[in-house]
């Protein structure tokens, strides 16, 4: 014990201006002991140790079964709001590339619609707004969903409803199967009218990568919260009614150079990553000068 | 290692830690992405499911961890004996849990989300390197 407290009094003392070379090293070795020493016994302290890794250990894992709980939870306070569909011109050119429809599924059937009316159903605004925008995105993209639930409407309030954008969602299915059939899923909701609500529905519902929440049962269920014509919805994904239109426009992501999600082009105007309310406003305004 | 830089270091790491996480959680309330040098990683695992637990941002718990750490890592540096024992064991079996949770976050980014963060995996840095540090005091200790 005395030896403890000679130490400790080491320790705190203050350094002298005179002392000699090697003191002050010393003076270190002696601190650095003292701090280190234990008044507990030996005994003690792998106890202690062993205690305070296991509270630790068993934080950790239960902060992991939180977080897992948490992301299994399903999502709660949904809230569809309907918007109306209006039409576009342009028709998607596809490309070759790489891009793989999802396995294991029947033989796809030729959509009976054109490429325009493709289109159409999944595009709001005026026909004749100075600015087009289209969002290249995938729908297990979490940044993807982030922009759709916490932006997206902002925009549609101050620059599509008043005229100034017309905007076109496009999809760039290449996070794995999952993001394949949600694609498929949403065109054969847009073919009732409802792509926009069944978007905004799955981006709710995000979990993760091909984790199951974009199941066919899944997606079906989804349908069938929006009260959708269940028979014909399932129709068109068990036929992968859509499977030929979402592979040539994932193929058309690729010949325009999208390489991550989501991916905007306002007019001419490429940009990646979630942009705020204000910079995209920002360049809209900038478009919109352009073209006066 | 001398005695000083034992026991400012980890109050140093501490504090690194505090901003980096403290600059997410800000971020993820704001509703921005992490700067991320043109890759969408950031992004990606910052508006991840896996970025919040039941609603309460990941990086805001990591806040808390690393004020903690701070704090006892700071008062550390002015006891010695028993007082600096406890401290030390404090600091390690907190550090310890982040050190799991950080280990399964970024098993998460790697495996799941297939996305990393760089200013996650320097978070998980500072906190393993804390880890080694605290493990070694404790070792100290132990062997008087």
């Amino acid at each position: 014990m005395t030896r403890r407290s000679g130490r400790a009094r080491d320790a705190r003392t203050p350094s002298a201006g005179s002392e000699a070379p090697g003191a002050a090293a010393g003076r270190d070795k002696l601190a650095e002991k003292a701090a280190i020493t234990p008044a507990l016994s030996h005994g003690q302290w792998p106890l202690m140790v062993a205690l305070a890794s296991l509270l630790g250990l068993l934080v950790g894992a239960a902060m992991m079964v939180l977080s897992l709980w948490s992301v299994a939870m399903p999502s709660k306070g949904v809230t569809l709001v309907a918007t109306p569909v209006s039409t576009v011109g342009a028709a998607p050119v596809a490309a070759p590339g790489p891009v793989q429809a999802a396995p294991n599924r029947e033989q796809s059937t030729p959509i009976a619609s054109s490429a325009a009316t493709f289109l159409e159903r999944r595009t709001v605004g005026d026909p004749n707004a100075p600015v087009v925008i289209s969002e290249w995105f995938d729908f297990q993209c979490p940044a993807c969903g982030r922009y759709a639930l916490t932006r997206e409407p902002d925009l549609e309030r101050l620059y599509v409803d008043t005229g100034k954008v017309r905007y076109v969602a496009r999809h760039f299915p290449f996070l794995g199967p999952e993001s394949f059939l949600a694609a498929e899923a949403s065109l054969a909701a847009a073919e009732q009218g409802r792509y926009w609500d069944y978007r905004r529905l799955l981006f709710q519902n995000q979990k993760g990568e091909n984790l199951g929440a974009f199941s066919a049962d899944n997606l079906r269920r989804f349908a069938a919260e929006l009260g959708l014509d269940q028979a014909t919805f399932n129709a068109r994904l068990d036929q992968a009614t859509y499977r030929d239109p979402v592979l040539a426009e994932a193929r058309e992501a690729q010949s325009l150079g999208v390489n991550a999600t989501p991916t905007f082009f306002i007019n001419n105007r490429k940009i990646e990553g979630v942009p705020t309310v204000e910079r995209l406003g920002q360049l809209i305004e900038d478009e919109i000068a352009r073209s006066r | 290692m001398n005695a000083t830089l034992t026991r400012w270091t980890v109050p140093c790491l501490a504090a690194l830690g505090l901003g980096d996480a403290a600059y997410l959680a800000v971020l993820h309330w704001v509703g921005e992405p992490p700067p991320c040098g043109g890759y969408s990683g950031c992004a990606d695992v910052n508006y991840s499911p896996f970025a919040e637990i039941f609603g309460i941002p990941v990086a805001a718990l990591g806040t808390l961890l690393y004020a903690a750490l701070l704090a006892i890592g700071l008062m550390r540096t002015r006891t010695v004996g028993v007082a600096w024992s406890r401290a030390t064991l404090s600091l390690y079996g907190l550090v310890l849990s982040g050190a799991v949770f950080m280990a399964y976050l970024t098993a998460v980014e790697l495996f799941v989300l297939h996305a990393l963060c760089y200013w996650c995996v320097a978070l998980a840095t500072i906190t393993l390197l804390l880890l080694v540090l605290l493990a070694r005091d404790v070792w100290l200790v132990g062997t008087g």
